[in-house]
């Protein structure tokens, strides 16, 4: 098997901000040899509890592209090189915001001490293997989100750090991000002009749907879109939005399409039902507008290429607000040059969806 | 000439593939239980290397819960979005009629006149004895549908 | 789809006599003149709201709650009962035509129950047979209740605009029958749980997932009957739903929750009590009337007995689901259920509610009802996709299922997202002949009500989900209140698409007698 080096490069002139790339540990012994030594023998010993993910036969190997795998066998995303080769050079990626998938929500946020140790030891990582050796390459602040306190220690922590260019969440926590109790995350990250992003995943502790369980990862998969719905209806009707005009959210990897739906709903009900949230001044949909930004994958596909085209007429506020992702290295995956390719977007809009409005929203130098 | 010896049959067993570079198109060889399959390494979703995917067998059901994992046959998963092909037809299992990848026709023959064709890499020549078979592609050939 | 402000002016139905009396029926001269147009900015016209709000019913009036307290526990049960001997072992005492109760209290299904049914339409208690829809209904008033409906300034309107006439009829998919309080049910519950109610705080279903005060719960136009809670009351239906010119039919939906008691015998007999007064209260007086039937939708065996119970009673036409479950409804422990339900030619109702315990988001507990009544549309979205992905329409090809009240718009999104899902996924689900959204189209409906797109937007939703197959007049009586039917419908509508989602597809998919046949 050779010859793949051949293939032939993109166009030069063509760029892309990609708003979501997973860099991940490339081996649990280096996730240990992370922790600070006080750590390693409780992660040992207890750090193995599972917090009932969802744990789904995934149809790939870790939930990655088969190809992405580094050619010493280390996890997929481990390796600063192959990314290079595989993502960052290959389509000229201008800027790539990075995810982390080493996250103490997954391993453990029930001990907050622990859940702590874990993000100050992946956001340290971060700036040694990732940040520093690349200059395209920024980052996402893994915080403990269920412990207010120890997230919003780390953020300021590292927020001085511009790379840090976000605070970063999964969409499954155990409660809704509305909830007072996340507000000091919130806070802090306003504080520090960072916006809070919200990414496909996590482990919350509840089913993964309100019927329960699904059954299948098709289900899980595609299902992460009501959470995001979940979500944004609890952001917008909590009033946080409000407190903080200058919050700035982001939601990775939950698709676009259902936003125009799910905003024309939340402003009918308003309608009838606004006054059990008075403390909101606007209606949902101008929060929506103001506040929060999208990334594209994995982008519905719908079989008629203009039907996406005209979500964005539908919900005009979208062409300041979605910003290109290719969830590098996992299966759904969407390669920068195609995913968009058929949908017929005016140039203006697709320079907005393939840099304009990250290297804003991120205020990324030209 | 659109005939390329690719290799040796000896040198591509059962479950194996090659992957060959034809007129400037790479281009993956499969064994499939002994008989031959090439297909573009290109996937007609996103473009991705088709061709480095999982090779694996047809999965069907007649109800929910059944999982017949065919004996036989050749499926090709996309390492990207694990979209399946079917080695024989170049049909996804999606939307067949309209997504397809390029397949090609592939002969064994022995060496001789018509099998004289250096491949399957630019750079090499490949040497062709007359009491070995080869895997030949055809790419100007067209599969039957 | 502006269900909630019609463009044809909105003067209040004038109160009028004799139900039966008032039947409309089309009347083409007076169809013409109707606008068949959604007017985007009547909807969120706040000040309207305002002009229009009525000031809340005082919570005792919504709910009047018989002091069941003061009931002696010792007192003989016949002297709780408070309408009908339920130990009758005489059939024809029955509050069903035709099902008799054991003394323990178990209904026993007999083959006669039907008889009080004949062809397509329910023979009233005085032994005349009135037909079940309105095709040959006498048009007498319907002129005049046409103009009386119609408000000031509309006729203007109307003379400005394109208008298309509309010969059709009207089925209202969704209306609610609301179970008043525990009191209604004590005629159909067997002794045992007659003398949980009156001895301990049993109540039936603790809560509905439509709270009476909740705005959503009642249209500032629905007005509120003496006796109960709005939609507790049959002649008011009639006056504000089924007396409107048109109206053939309209399915009831009930959201008691039955889902909420956790006993499941207490649950199979409430639900079994809430079906025989479905069927005594509304469908034999009212013959205009089909209703679906509830379940103890959390015990899928217990489901299964009573849509054999009751299912094949000609005036039930669905399987109520309530959304929100403890387990998706596509897992395999409910595929009996719709392939009982599939085999009586019922459709599966996934409507508004479902109070589980559990919290109606997969993130836990929102704040506010708001976000509940909103994240609805989400847990619809999450059954759909079990329903499709756990290939329940693969096993059951017959089966067909109604999304009722929880709007629409998302479907399109939902199932670009869950094809190319799919696409990848495939062998994970191989029993899955065709994409997911082909199932949708080919097995799932949706009730119209309650609107919430604009214009613009409402059009390309409906042209990516295949809007005019999909959907159904519902007008969702008394969480919302239509004056005119005709104006919920799209625009850009041909005529053909219009019959379809007032009546044509709702009369296909419940087997709704003429012109096309009875059931």
């Amino acid at each position: 098997m050779t010859a793949l080096e051949e293939r032939p490069a993109a166009p030069a002139r063509t760029t892309w901000i990609d708003c979501d790339v997973h860099i991940a540990m490339p081996s649990p012994a280096a996730l240990r040899e992370n922790l600070p030594e006080e750590w390693r023998e409780r992660h040992d010993r207890y750090g193995g509890n599972p917090f009932h993910a969802s744990l789904y036969p995934r149809m790939a190997l870790g939930a990655a592209r088969t190809d992405a795998w580094p050619p010493d066998g280390s996890a997929p995303g481990s390796s600063l090189p192959f990314l290079r080769e595989q993502l960052l050079d290959r389509w000229a990626i201008e800027y790539a915001v990075l995810g982390p998938i080493v996250r103490p929500d997954q391993a453990g946020m029930r001990n907050p001490g622990y859940a702590a140790a874990l993000a100050r030891a992946t956001n340290d990582w971060v700036v040694r293997e990732w940040l520093d050796p690349d200059p395209r390459l920024r980052s996402s602040i893994v915080v403990p989100v269920e412990d207010t306190e120890y997230a919003v220690a780390e953020i300021e922590r590292v927020a001085g750090d511009p790379r840090f260019v976000q605070v970063y969440l999964q969409i499954k926590t155990s409660a809704p991000l509305g909830n007072r109790r996340y507000w000091p995350i919130y806070e802090a990250a306003a504080a520090h002009d960072l916006p809070v992003s919200i990414h496909f995943g996590g482990v919350g502790g509840h089913p993964s749907t309100a019927a329960g369980w699904a059954s299948y990862y098709l289900e899980d998969h595609a299902g992460n879109a009501q959470t995001f719905q979940h979500q944004l209806v609890s952001l917008v009707c909590s009033g946080v939005l409000e407190r903080l005009p200058d919050l700035r959210i982001v939601l990775i990897e939950g698709g676009v399409a259902w936003a125009p739906a799910l905003v024309w709903r939340l402003d009918a009900a308003f309608e009838r039902m606004h006054d059990e949230v008075p403390h909101l001044t606007r209606r949902p949909s101008e929060y929506v507008a103001d506040h929060v930004w999208f990334t594209t994958q994995p982008v519905e596909e719908p079989p008629d290429p203009r039907s996406l085209a005209r979500v964005f007429d539908d919900l005009p506020c979208l062409r300041d607000r979605v910003m290109y992702s290719s969830d590098y290295p996992h299966w759904d995956f969407d390669a920068p040059d195609q995913v968009l390719r058929t949908v017929p977007l005016d140039a203006a809009l697709r320079a907005k969806i393939m840099t304009g409005n990250a290297r804003e929203l991120y205020r990324l130098p030209r | 000439m659109t005939r390329h010896v690719v290799a040796r049959v000896g040198d591509v067993p059962p479950g194996s593939r090659v992957l060959v570079t034809l007129d400037g198109r790479e281009i993956g060889v499969f064994n499939v239980d002994g008989e031959f399959f090439a297909v573009r390494n290109r996937c007609p979703h996103q473009a991705g290397p088709l061709c480095e995917g999982i090779l694996t067998r047809p999965v069907s059901s007649t109800r929910p819960g059944e999982y017949a994992f065919t004996e036989e046959g050749g499926i090709l998963r996309c390492p990207w979005h694990q979209w399946e092909f079917d080695l024989a037809t170049g049909r996804s299992w999606c939307d067949p009629d309209r997504v397809r990848v390029r397949s090609y026709p592939v002969v064994v023959e022995r060496g001789g006149a018509d099998v004289r064709v250096p491949g399957p890499y630019t750079a090499e020549t490949f040497p062709v004895a007359v009491e070995d078979e080869y895997v030949v592609v055809d790419l100007g050939g067209r599969l039957p549908s | 789809m502006s269900a909630r402000r019609s463009s044809v002016g909105r003067a209040r139905p004038s109160r009028r006599g004799d139900s039966t009396a008032r039947r409309a029926r089309h009347d083409s001269s007076e169809r013409s003149d109707i606008p068949l147009r959604i007017d985007a900015t009547l909807r969120n016209d706040a000040t309207d709201m305002t002009e229009r709000n009525e000031p809340a019913e005082p919570m005792d009036r919504i709910e009047p709650v018989e002091p069941i307290d003061r009931i002696d526990p010792l007192l003989p049960m016949d002297r709780i009962e408070p309408v009908l001997p339920i130990e009758s072992s005489d059939p024809s005492r029955s509050p069903i035509p035709g099902v008799c109760r054991a003394a323990a209290g178990w209904i026993q299904p007999e083959k006669s129950r039907h008889a009080a049914y004949v062809d397509g339409a329910f023979a009233d208690r005085h032994g005349s047979v009135r037909h079940g829809l309105a095709s040959g209904v006498d048009a007498t008033d319907a002129g005049r209740t046409r103009r009386g409906r119609r408000g000031c300034g509309a006729r203007d309107r109307t003379a400005r605009r394109k208008v298309t006439p509309v010969p059709t009829p009207i089925v209202d998919a969704n209306v609610h029958a609301v179970v008043p309080s525990v009191t209604a049910l004590l005629p159909y519950l067997p002794a045992f749980w007659r003398e949980q109610v009156a001895t301990t705080a049993f109540r039936g279903a603790p809560e509905s997932a439509w709270p009476p005060g909740m705005p959503m719960s009642r249209h500032p136009d629905a007005r509120v009957p003496a006796s109960g809670p709005p939609g507790s009351d049959l002649a008011l239906l009639r006056e504000q739903v089924l007396d409107l010119p048109g109206i053939e039919s309209a399915v009831l939906q009930c959201a008691y929750a039955i889902e909420s008691i956790r006993n499941p015998d207490g649950a199979a007999a409430v639900a079994a009590a809430v079906n025989d007064w479905l069927v005594a209260e509304w469908l034999e007086p009212e013959p205009r009337l089909r209703a679906s039937m509830v379940v103890p939708s959390h015990t899928p065996g217990a489901a299964v007995a009573e849509i054999e119970r009751v299912g094949d009673h000609p005036g039930f036409v669905q399987v109520f689901l309530p959304i929100r479950s403890a387990m998706p409804y596509g897992r395999r422990e409910y595929h009996p259920l719709h392939a009982a339900a599939a085999e009586r030619g019922l459709v599966v109702g996934l409507g508004y509610g479902g109070l589980t315990g559990n919290a109606p988001t997969g993130v836990g507990w929102p704040t506010y009802l708001v976000e509940e009544f909103v994240g609805m549309a989400a847990v619809a979205q999450s059954q759909l996709m079990s329903l499709v992905v756990e290939g329940v329409f693969d096993a059951v090809p017959a089966l067909r299922a109604v999304v009722v009240e929880a709007g629409f718009t998302w479907l399109p999104a939902m199932l670009w997202r869950l094809d190319k899902n799919w696409k990848g996924l495939r062998r994970e689900v191989p029993w899955l002949r065709r994409a997911p959204s082909e199932y949708v189209r080919e097995h799932v409906r949706f009730t119209t009500g309650p609107a919430d797109a604009p214009a613009a937007g409402l059009r390309h939703v409906l042209d990516d989900m295949w809007g005019a197959e999909l959907l159904l007049y519902g007008s969702g009586y008394p969480h919302d209140v239509v004056a005119d039917p005709r104006a919920a419908v799209p625009a850009h509508f041909t005529d053909e698409e219009a019959t379809a989602m007032l009546s044509g597809t709702a009369r296909e998919l419940y087997g709704l007698g003429s012109p096309a046949g009875a059931r």
